[in-house]
């Protein structure tokens, strides 16, 4: 494992200071880097949402220095678990000054980090966030007390509302090295003469907490202090909230009996169930039909292609291999643009919106909780609910979500079955739109099967990856009121990267198929694939264009079924097949990335032989 | 009740002394602890500043000595074994009441709660004891506090009970991340609500809620309160 080195991951300009935002889960930090740097990134309310280092550059008023903030992902400690841990360890060990985000409604846990990092001898100061939560709780904090304790600037923020963040910005130089647990009678003289020896303060301290990456890049042996150091912060923290908080309000709010409910079986399962549906409603049959009905059909088809071919084919004509690429059924400037803009662009941004105001509103996290059980069989974690929801927006962001997950043998799983059976919302809109005409039984039948499959092929993996599940330990935040703006920025964000993404890559795909097309490649493909499509799927030639499609983008190839007419049986047989096809370029480069080449190609060819095995046996019972 | 305290012979006897001076005389004061149990009354001072470090006894400086209420529990404990080894000793026994009272002494310090009581069911049976003797105040103490605490894992406790942590028995990285987020001994613990088939859990602890598994809530010993 590479430890404390991340120059090389991050450009920061020699000479400026790196202030960095650290903190416990769910407390804010984001929100503070969107607002000290100008830059967007995800907020929403589930504990791991960031799980990698952003950076950007910040100038406070009167100063000449330049300042570089990281965002790091939310720890209870500093030490290493996993990767994101060890990546906020490391970003935390490079810090100039460290920024500490503390939840003021949760100051008896977050304090603990707070403790730690002044331990460590890094200059911090805290800023008190959730403020407004604190209030309405009636939690009463006393702020100077707080700082003259923990020897720092304490800070009042209301982040969402931008309360005091101006004050945080203007005082990052204000932070100071604070009061540590250690004293003569305590370790004191082991931990200096230790950081003196390896000329780190912070390293030392992580040593003698126990952390073997650290003691192993110092060549040292890690020391056996934790449980001694532990004991003496958590007596510390006691005492200081037991003279700095005078009230401490029961939450009994409406939020809290509600997010109550979504946790007990009882309500909890009914309840889910119904957000499912209302997905379906409004991504399903709503975005999907009415709304593409709209764009799709009526502006796209109807004004803009007819519109782009009328000025294009006076200058080229259409039977040309140029009038084919630009404006011809596979054109760049037709079936590119109105699939991309007019079908998947209006499906994408219906589900990110949706999912938005499910990550926002703090459900996440219950549902995980929910269905850890259900999980656990497959060898999964409940948290793996989150990038499994995420992968119906987008399975290439949702295969970098997977990073949450506690371990390796999780996140091949979890990759796996998102790159496997899990439709993403493009492809997904275009699914229902097709499957909805056929009547519930279809739909019924293309459920279970991608289910069947999702199960088995969990199952089988359980078995064969040697380990087991690992613990669940996730955090329950309280229910909030999803904040229009941040749904609709995030929505707007990942809109615009699925475009970014997808756009390119589906001209290259419309410019591929309009060679063989033109080559006469495309008849030979098509009809050296006859003994799969026509023998054992029993679909018409035609459909091996769509799995050629399918190849560059799965909704891309789905979106080709809607040219082809096809029985309800076919339909179908080969919206299964697409759906458990390989996935996308743009996901198998995040999956080469965040796993290995070896794993993106078990993958690979996994997803085509389980595509067409499956979609066979189907064709067969039908 | 804090009777958990294990006292040394010599606590015991100091205690006992002083239990008995106040019941007779009102009061204890050095000299008299150190004339009633036959030693010096520097070496009683010594064992008076351990008392009071136990938090069994009050002393203001040179003025007499006070039992604090565990005080009084832990010598009444003590007296109550002395008279029923006494008369176990004495009566079924017939060891001569000298003797008798000589052994109680010695003996007193090391019986066990399992013979005290087969030794008062016995009595009992027997009818060497009335109605108001020490020993039934005892039993039902002994009773209440092993329902008051009771200590169990925290993965049986039932939904709306609390609890407080008094060991985690995971390794490793569980343990330390349990200890990170603040799920260490002393936290105070509450179960909130149970998932679909008991698992996983959700629990309050230093204010917020965590969802833990059984499996992993099997792994915490938890004091009801
Ligand atoms: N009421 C209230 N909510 C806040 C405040 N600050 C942040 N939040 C909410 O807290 C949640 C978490 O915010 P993030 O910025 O994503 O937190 P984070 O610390 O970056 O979280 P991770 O990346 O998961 O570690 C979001 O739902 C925010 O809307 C605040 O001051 N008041
Ligand atoms: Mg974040």
């Amino acid at each position: 494992m590479e430890c404390c080195d991340i120059s090389h991951q991050i450009d920061i300009p020699s000479g400026s200071q790196k202030i960095v935002l650290a903190g416990n889960p769910n407390v804010g930090k984001s929100i503070f880097f969107n607002k000290f740097t100008g830059i967007y990134v995800a907020v929403s309310n589930y504990p791991g949402t960031t799980l990698d280092i952003s950076s950007g550059m910040f100038n406070p008023e009167n100063k000449d220095n330049d300042y570089v903030v990281l965002d790091t992902p939310g720890v209870y400690g500093v030490s290493s678990f996993n990767d994101e841990e060890a990546v906020a360890r490391d970003v935390i060990l490079a810090a100039d000054a460290v920024v500490n985000i503390v939840d003021a409604v949760h100051l008896e846990r977050d304090l603990f980090l707070t403790q730690q990092i002044i331990d460590m001898g890094i200059p911090v100061i805290v800023a008190l966030n959730m403020m407004d939560e604190a209030e309405r709780n009636g939690l009463k904090i006393d702020i100077d007390e707080l700082s003259s304790e923990l020897g720092v600037p304490v800070i009042t923020t209301t982040a969402i509302k931008g309360e005091g963040l101006e004050e945080v910005k203007n005082s990052v130089d204000k932070s100071k090295v604070g009061n540590t647990i250690f004293n003569s009678d305590f370790l004191k003289e082991e931990l200096d003469s230790l950081a003196e020896k390896i000329n780190s303060r912070a390293e030392a301290l992580l040593i003698m907490e126990g952390d073997p990456n650290v003691a192993e890049k110092n060549n040292r042996q890690a020391l056996p202090h934790r449980e001694k150091i532990y004991k003496k912060r958590r007596h510390r923290i006691n005492n200081i909230i037991d003279s700095v908080i005078s009230e401490n309000g029961e939450n009994s709010s409406l939020g809290s009996k509600i997010g109550h409910l979504m946790l007990k079986p009882l309500t909890g399962i009914p309840m889910l169930l119904a957000t499912l549906y209302l997905l379906y409603e409004l991504v399903g049959v709503f975005v999907a039909q009415t709304v593409v009905g709209i764009t799709e059909e009526t502006f796209f088809l109807e004004i803009y292609e007819p519109f782009i071919r009328g000025i294009v084919t006076p200058i080229i004509p259409i039977e040309s291999f140029f009038g084919q690429l630009f404006v011809g059924e596979f054109g760049l400037f037709t079936m590119t643009v109105t699939y991309t803009f007019g079908l998947l662009l209006p499906l994408v941004a219906g589900f990110y919106f949706f999912l938005a105001i499910l990550e926002d509103s703090g459900y996440m996290p219950r549902i995980a909780a929910l269905v850890d059980r259900l999980l656990t069989s497959i060898g999964l974690n409940g948290r793996a609910i989150i990038p499994m929801l995420l992968g119906f927006g987008c399975v290439t962001m949702a295969t970098i979500t997977t990073r949450l997950l506690g371990s390796k043998r999780e996140r091949i799983i979890a990759t796996f079955l998102l790159g496997l059976a899990i439709p993403c919302s493009a492809q997904l809109g275009v699914i229902a739109g097709l499957i909805a005409p056929l009547g519930f039984e279809y739909f019924a039948i293309y459920v279970l099967t991608i289910f069947v499959v999702y199960v088995l092929a969990g199952t089988i993996l359980n078995k064969v990856l040697p380990g087991k599940s690992t613990d669940l330990l996730i955090d329950i935040p309280p229910l909030r009121m999803p904040r229009l703006s941040n749904v609709l920025q995030k929505t707007y964000m990942k809109s615009k990267s699925f475009i970014k993404e997808a756009g390119p890559i589906f001209a290259i795909g419309a410019l591929i198929i309009t060679v063989m097309q033109e080559t006469g490649m495309l008849t030979a493909i098509q009809n050296s694939l006859i003994p799969l499509t026509v023998g054992w799927l029993q679909l018409p030639k035609e459909t091996a264009t769509v799995f050629i499609m399918g190849i560059i983008r799965r909704d891309f190839g789905a979106a080709g079924l809607n040219s082809l007419s096809l029985t309800a049986i076919q339909t179908t047989v080969s919206l299964v097949v697409i759906t458990l096809f390989v996935p996308c370029i743009a996901a198998m480069m995040t999956m080469f990335r965040e796993r290995n080449w070896k794993e993106a190609l078990f993958i690979w060819f996994g997803s085509w032989f389980t595509a067409f095995g499956v979609g066979g046996i189907l064709a067969y019972l039908l | 009740m804090e009777a958990k305290i294990t006292l040394s012979e010599s606590m015991e006897d100091y205690l006992e002394a002083i239990f008995n001076l106040i019941k007779k005389n009102g009061s204890a004061r050095v000299t008299d602890i150190a004339n009633s149990l036959g030693i010096a009354a520097s070496s009683v001072n010594q064992g008076l500043k351990k008392l009071n470090q136990q938090g069994l006894i009050k002393q203001q400086k040179y003025g007499p000595i006070k039992l604090t209420q565990s005080g009084v529990q832990a010598a009444e404990k003590v007296n109550c074994k002395h008279q029923i080894l006494y008369l176990f000793l004495h009566k079924t026994l017939g060891v001569k009441p000298e003797t008798a009272d000589q052994d109680a002494c010695s003996i007193e310090h090391v019986l066990s709660q399992e013979s005290f009581e087969k030794m008062v069911d016995y009595l009992i049976k027997n009818n060497y004891i009335e109605e108001q003797s020490c020993a039934f105040k005892f039993m039902e103490n002994e009773e209440e506090e092993k329902m008051a605490a009771k200590e169990l894992m925290l993965a049986s406790m039932s939904v709306g009970s609390k609890a407080e942590v008094l060991k985690i028995e995971s390794k490793g990285r569980l343990k330390r991340k349990l200890m990170d987020m603040g799920l260490n001994r002393g936290a105070r613990v509450e179960v909130k609500g149970k998932a679909p088939m008991g698992d996983p859990i959700e629990i309050k602890v230093r204010g917020y809620s965590l969802s833990l598994r059984q499996d992993e809530a099997a792994e915490i010993l938890v004091k009801e309160v």
